[in-house]
């Protein structure tokens, strides 16, 4: 079932629509929100909070604006900064998450759907076929939440510069990644 | 951002788009400004799929659903129900017990005219008549009696709200056991689910076995072991290692199949002293030909950059 098909049903509060939700989008947005906060446990517990949020607003999303895939990463990444700057934490620490059975621990490549599988080895592909120095700007602008002015100050460069790599960036993966942004349309 | 508060942060990288391309390219072709904002829009909402999925344990789904069900229940629970009241005995402020309706004192004519005499009466003045009082009374009467209803109806509406609301709270408490129920039940599909990849691993026609054995001289942990299963489809394979030392902090072990293309990741996981790890899949990258284990710094590592511990070199056909 399509995703704003899913979304629909969840906004008529049908909690197998959000399972089917979060069973599909649950390991890329807990991905995303360790590579924010650095601990497994915050990412956990900021998942919940993500889906609870779709849970009670799916009414008021807006397919005009943004697909329901970009709509839950945004609001991830948006909780997990707002949540980053209330820590103050400076260095990112990466910790192992404690599991109870390891016969659970399967790869996530296996429980993911194929489309998703598939999503992801574009993007890093793509990704890691950016410069180095437009990649930096890029994941320092996204991922810790930091604004050009502060990227130009942390990384020593021209506020000008910043911003020229920003763009070309963000230029080169609007149009390598067109086909999956045509089916995100 | 669609329902959600965001700090004009969140929206640099997008007016830095808007800017750049306002100031190189005056002309946006087919595009409008809406069409670019979207486009870019969903370009960042990409960017996330680079970074590593971590599966979250079912304990969180499960506690998701629980919430879930915690919500429908407060939005059954009705209203708490106003008692209704005879417009007639609006203004009692609190109910009485029915009282008997007082029987009518009956009015005996001669002792009514006997009481009665005008002061000026005189011999033939015609004696008249005191007006009835039974409509005063009847109108008391009619009064007592829809008080005494209306206390009835109110205590009767009272005890259906206790009624109705202990029933919301057994549908409540249904509710919850449901969704435990619920999770249980996908908790055993996942549990047979692996149970039947492996069954699918040990019962094909052909499948292919890899020991996996430590690496290096001398190996960094010599007692380590495990097997490597593939069906014969190339694509479910079963993983079983023992005797890994728990990793360093700050470490963590990496899965990698290595083919063509040099090697991918299969996932990260952790060892316990004493435990055995257990890992399966239904997919396997195409051309696998050998299958090793390394001890990374970073779990995102893109390609192995850590010690190798542990390595499946050689792959034998069995069946």
């Amino acid at each position: 079932m399509p995703d704003a098909a899913l979304l629909r049903q969840v906004a008529d509060r049908r909690p197998e629509a959000l399972g089917a939700l979060y069973d599909r989008y649950s390991p890329t947005l807990l991905g995303l929100a360790k590579r924010i906060l650095g601990s497994a446990a915050d990412a956990e517990e900021l998942l919940q909070e993500v889906f609870l949020h779709v849970w009670n607003h799916a009414g008021k999303y807006d397919a005009g604006r943004s697909s329901v895939s970009t709509w839950l990463t945004l609001v991830t990444r948006s909780r997990a900064i707002d949540r980053l700057r209330t820590r103050k934490v400076v260095e990112r620490t990466h910790e192992s998450s404690a599991l109870a059975d390891p016969r659970e621990h399967a790869s996530p490549e296996g429980v993911e759907t194929v489309f998703i599988r598939e999503r992801r080895e574009r993007v890093r592909r793509e990704m890691e076929g950016l410069p180095p120095e437009q990649r930096q700007v890029l994941e320092m602008a996204f991922y810790e939440g930091l604004s050009q002015s502060e990227i130009a100050a942390k990384a020593g460069l021209p506020l000008g510069t910043v911003k020229t790599r920003t763009l070309l960036a963000m230029k080169k993966l609007r149009a390598a990644l067109r086909d999956e942004i045509r089916q995100l349309l | 951002m669609n329902g959600e508060t965001n700090t004009t942060e969140d929206l640099t990288i997008l007016a830095v788009v808007e800017e750049g391309i306002a100031a190189s390219d005056g002309t946006r072709g087919d595009e409008t400004a809406d069409t670019l904002r979207r486009l870019y829009t969903e370009v960042l909402g990409l960017i996330p799929f680079e970074a590593e999925p971590e599966a979250p344990p079912p304990a969180a789904r499960e506690r998701l659903l629980a919430a879930l069900a915690g919500d429908l229940g407060d939005e059954t629970q009705p209203a708490p129900a106003v008692p209704v009241a005879p417009a007639a005995v609006a203004a009692v402020a609190a109910p009485e017990p029915v009282r008997p309706v007082p029987a009518p004192v009956p009015v005996r004519a001669s002792q009514e005219m006997r009481t009665y005499r005008p002061a000026t009466a005189g011999a033939g003045s015609v004696p008249v008549r005191a007006p009835s009082r039974w409509p005063l009374t009847l109108a008391a009467s009619l009064a007592f009696l829809f008080l005494g209803l209306a206390a009835w109806l109110f205590y009767q509406v009272q005890d259906q709200n206790q009624t109705i609301a202990r029933l919301n709270q057994e549908l409540t408490l249904e509710r919850t056991q449901a969704a435990g129920a619920y999770a249980q039940v996908r908790r055993l599909e996942t549990d047979n689910r692996g149970m039947d990849e492996k069954l699918s691993l040990v019962t094909t026609r052909a499948a292919m076995v890899a020991p996996m054995k430590p690496v290096g001289a001398p190996p960094m942990q010599p007692a380590a072991r495990g097997v490597l299963y593939v069906a014969d489809d190339h694509q479910h394979w079963y993983m079983t290692l023992h005797g890994l030392a728990p990793a360093d902090a700050g470490k963590t072990y990496k899965l990698w199949f290595v083919g063509g293309q040099g090697p991918v990741s299969a996932g990260t996981f952790t060892a316990r002293t004493g435990d055995r790890v257990e890992l399966s899949s239904k997919q396997m990258p195409a051309g696998t030909t050998a299958a090793m284990v390394t001890l990374e710094s970073d779990p995102q590592a893109a390609a192995p950059s850590g010690p190798e511990v542990l390595r499946a070199a050689a792959m034998y056909e069995i069946g």
